[in-house]
């Protein structure tokens, strides 16, 4: 006798992001194996994140051509903004390296470029000249800051460059004592130069660790002067300095550490360790080292940050990478490191093996994107990353997490221009320069592919044997037609494909035009359509995926509805 | 002078010659008699001794004036006598000895060796207030910076614990709240790190301060210690000058009661003296008793000479009287025949006193016309007035 199917329905499939961490079987269905390129939509179904699309359309550095060179690679390292004078100006460092036909390295060459606008608009960078330095190859990995109408770019030996919009100078040009006061007491000169390559701007000043390659102590520089450092002489040049420094060797509750990054938060200033991390308050008073100055409020040990750029202020909190994962600064000082604050912790495994085979470290970031409630941590040199959803966390309280593949981009910047909210990426694709995260086009016109997988389903009888006779995939998809393939299998792996057209359906529009040029809105036809695919085999647990490419288009997965027939039991 | 006067003066001398002669025979006369009557009045008029017959014995005056009392002193009296001023002489020794004795006051030897023991203390003492004196006034008037150093570096060694106890906390409380790296262009270090250092200049400010202050005052006290010494050597001094005056006034009490035994003594011996004298002079009493006899013996010597001298007396006035008038005749006759002469020459010196002057010898005679005056004048009878006749 026919056995009557049963319909399996999951709704928003994915959307709680992946979660390797749990018993599949005991998972909610919302949980995805895979979620490549995913993102969670604002309807909260899993979608297709955005493409790197092309932002500059030329890098225009000179640099002289190497002998016999096969291969010239444009890379933007470092990207950052600032505000001077009103005008939001956009720098970022650039590599050209040139190889030979074996693929060695023949030449270097590091440029400071900056965003310029060109009708169109179009944009590009242009190279800014800047003063010799020690080692400008650690542009490579220099940390850009903004601070009072200037940007200043720090690398590590160098010393701290500054911008005012025009030009680029040394922090320290002119006389001691009178065009800038260095780093000094009564016993001599402390540091002739701020050539840290941690940086950050708060609270009114600069703080800055790593000069002269001392990570354990932070210099602060006097308040809204970045020329004027501690001044610990009995009859200081200016009496009104407020600068100083803040040695923090003896205060890392694992004993030693040492400086990663520092970043404000709530008057606070946080020291991020490699494995620990100082938390100072009053870091926002008029002068840190007077009574009511800084005071180390909390320190936290055995959690730290991989590396400076793998922090991220999302404003309500921060948020950072530690070898477990992407922590939160606000829930691991509540609650003292537990497991609460790790909002990778549904692909703690997968994350922590990438971040531990990840040798330099300094290819680990992590940005914020508020316009798209995004959380990014990238392993550019694993050219993936991991979307962090912010909107809410998943329901094992853990954040909702996507993987993205080939990120090309080593950092990503979110900045706003003229109520246009950016994020920016720095291009680790030769000769691209800033990529945007935007609707369109893949930076290099190629498709990504969208990729879902689910959990195994048991369908709450563990024990009988399932033969799924039909998938249907409910799926939102806009602009252009796409290819896709539905798989399904019993052993925990897609056993059987099929492939899919996936028919995109122009959206309506307000304000475009569609047949007559007159029309205020488009067809207004539905983007939502269901595909079904006959399935077979059998097993005691189903897994169901979807994969697609995406190139233009975007593609949502909303519901999966599985038929499935329940056998005997096993 | 004329002629006539030197022919008066001649008369006048030889008239005087021859009556001087007479007068000289006259006196030499009277004279004799008068040596004749002297010796007649002197044998008269000799004393002829005499003598005073009492019980107690003769006693005779010879001619010459010499006495024989005939009567000694009493030999019992004057033994007797002897004998008391030899008792007085013993009783006197006996008291001067007893004085002496009495007058050494036992106490004063042990006064002036208490005196002299409390003068050697008190110089002593004196000695060593004015030295102590000494040294506390060069101490309070040397440099106090080296006084201030040593109170400074006690004070700041005393306050050094606490110091550094609360530099420690200090700096407790500056790592427990992870302020101990933290160092400001305002302080230095931390604010914290400022105030303990302000904390700590203060403390050595104060300590500064406070060892100048102490430093000073310590100097005064010693002005005030060599003050205080001083005054003790001053009344060490005054005590010293007060034994001495003691000393003096015992001194001159003990040479008072020298002196009143030395007038005991003395009025002893005038006593002893006196009573020697007493019986000495009564041992005399005898002879003073026939002296006595010889005064009334003198009177009858007395009366008997005299009558002698009466009678000589009578001899002499009339042997005088007879020589006196002798002598008063030789005396009229001479100054008879005298004036008898002399008129006879003052009649001749007064011739030609009316001549005028330049008038010759002959013209003063009253014989002018004579001869004339050419003769006149080689007869050297012309202006005899020019001849100095013994002018």
């Amino acid at each position: 006798m026919a056995q009557q199917q049963q319909n399996i329905t999951v709704s928003a499939p994915g959307f709680q992001g992946l979660n390797t961490e749990d018993s599949p079987l005991q998972q909610d269905p919302g949980f995805a194996l895979v979620a490549d390129n995913a993102v969670v939509d604002k309807f909260g179904r899993i979608g297709s994140r955005k493409p790197w699309t092309e932002f500059t359309t030329a890098v225009n550095v000179t640099y002289s051509a190497a002998a016999g060179v096969a291969d010239t690679q444009i890379k933007t390292h470092r990207v950052g903004h600032g505000n001077i004078n009103g005008t939001i100006y956009v720098l970022a460092t650039v590599g050209v390296y040139q190889y030979d036909a074996s693929n060695a390295l023949l030449q270097d060459d590091y440029f400071i470029c900056k965003l310029t606008t060109s009708a169109g608009p179009t944009y590009e960078l242009d190279e800014i000249s800047y003063p010799s330095l020690v080692d400008d190859s650690a542009l490579a990995d220099a940390k850009l800051v903004s601070f009072n109408d200037k940007m200043y770019i720090f690398s590590a030996g160098n010393e701290c460059l500054e911008y005012d919009g025009s030009t680029i100078a040394k922090l320290f040009t002119g006389t001691n004592d009178v065009d800038y006061i260095k780093p000094q007491d009564n016993s001599g000169t402390i540091a002739a130069a701020i050539n840290g390559d941690v940086a950050t701007a708060a609270y009114g000043r600069l703080w800055v660790s790593g000069i002269d390659g001392d990570y354990q102590t932070i210099y602060y520089s006097d308040l809204l002067i970045a020329t004027q450092w501690y001044d610990g002489r009995t009859s200081p040049a200016d009496p009104q300095n407020t600068g100083g420094l803040i040695n923090v060797n003896e205060y890392w509750p694992a004993g030693t550490d040492r400086i990663v990054g520092i970043v404000a938060h709530n008057g606070a200033l946080f020291i991020m360790g490699r494995q620990s991390i100082l938390v100072y308050n009053n870091a926002a008073t008029g002068d840190p080292a007077a009574a009511d100055g800084i005071v180390l409020a909390d320190t936290i040990t055995g959690i730290g940050c991989v590396n400076r750029d793998a922090i991220a202020n999302i404003g309500s909190d921060v948020l950072f990478v530690d070898d477990s994962g992407v922590r939160s600064l606000g829930r691991t000082i509540q609650e003292k490191s537990a497991p609460l604050g790790d909002l990778t912790a549904n692909v703690r495994r997968d994350i922590t093996d990438i971040i531990a085979l990840t040798a330099d470290k300094t290819t680990i970031s992590l940005s914020y994107w508020p316009d798209e409630n995004l959380t990014v941590v990238n392993f550019s040199n694993d050219l993936q990353a991991f979307a962090i959803e912010m909107r809410a966390p998943s329901v094992t309280g853990g954040n909702k997490v996507t993987r993205w593949t080939n990120t090309v981009w080593e950092r990503a910047m979110y900045y706003e221009v003229a109520g246009e909210a950016r994020v920016l990426l720095a291009s680790s694709a030769s000769d691209y320069g800033l990529f945007i995260y935007d609707e369109g086009l893949n930076y290099n016109d190629e498709p990504f592919e969208f990729k879902y997988e689910s959990n195994s389903f048991t369908f709450g009888q563990p024990a009988n044997t399932k033969f799924v006779k039909q998938i249907d995939f409910t799926v939102v998809s806009t602009l252009s037609n796409a290819q896709a393939y539905a798989g399904w299998g019993y052993s925990g792996r897609l056993d059987y494909n099929k492939p899919l057209t996936i028919t995109a359906q122009a959206p309506a529009l307000y304000n475009a035009a569609y047949y007559n040029q007159t029309d205020e809105y488009g067809p207004g036809l539905t983007t939502i359509k269901r595909y079904r695919v006959n399935a077979k085999g059998s097993g005691e647990s189903v897994i169901i995926g979807f994969r697609t490419e995406v190139n233009g288009n975007t593609i949502s997965l909303q519901e999966i509805n599985v038929q499935t027939l329940i056998g005997r039991i096993i | 002078m004329s002629l006539f006067d030197l022919l008066a003066g001649a008369g006048s001398a030889a008239a005087g010659y021859a009556m001087s002669e007479d007068i000289r025979k006259t006196g030499a006369q009277g004279a004799e008699q008068m040596r004749q009557l002297g010796q007649q009045l002197q044998d008269q008029t000799a004393f002829r001794g005499y003598g005073v017959q009492t019980g107690l014995g003769r006693s005779t005056i010879d001619p010459t004036g010499s006495l024989d009392v005939g009567v000694g002193p009493q030999q019992a009296m004057l033994q007797s006598g002897q004998s008391m001023f030899g008792g007085a002489g013993a009783g006197f020794d006996a008291a001067g000895q007893a004085l002496q004795q009495a007058m050494t006051n036992p106490a004063y030897a042990q006064a002036l060796t208490a005196m002299q023991a409390g003068q050697a203390g008190l110089a002593g003492q004196q000695a060593g207030a004015l030295g102590a004196s000494q040294q506390a006034m060069q101490q309070a008037m040397m440099d106090t910076a080296g006084r201030e150093q040593q109170v400074f570096e006690r004070a700041m060694a005393l306050q050094e614990p606490g110091l550094q106890r609360a530099q420690a906390a200090q700096q407790a409380r500056e790592f427990a709240m992870g302020r101990g790296g933290v160092r400001g262009s305002q302080f230095g270090g931390t604010a914290e790190d400022a105030a303990m250092a302000r904390a700590r200049a203060e403390a050595t400010n104060q300590a500064a301060f406070q060892a100048m202050g102490q430093a000073q005052q310590e100097a005064m006290n010693r002005a005030n210690m060599a003050s205080q010494f001083g005054q003790l050597g001053t009344q060490a001094g005054q005590l010293q000058g007060q034994l001495g005056t003691n000393l003096g006034q015992l001194g001159l009490q003990q040479a008072q009661l020298g002196q009143q035994g030395a007038g005991m003594l003395a009025d002893i011996a005038q006593r002893g003296g006196q009573l020697g004298l007493q019986g000495y002079e009564t041992a005399f009493t005898p002879l003073q008793q026939q002296l006595n006899a010889l005064q009334v013996g003198q009177q009858a010597a007395n009366m008997a000479q005299t009558g002698q001298l009466t009678g000589a007396g009578y001899g002499a006035q009339l042997g005088l009287g007879g020589i006196q008038a002798q002598i008063n005749a030789e005396k009229a006759a001479s100054e008879l025949f005298g004036n008898l002469f002399g008129a006879g020459m003052t009649a001749i010196g007064s011739i030609g006193q009316g001549a005028p002057a330049g008038s010759s010898f002959l013209e003063q005679l009253g014989l002018p016309g004579l001869f004339s005056s050419a003769v006149e004048e080689s007869a050297g009878l012309r202006s005899l007035d020019d001849y100095d006749f013994g002018k």
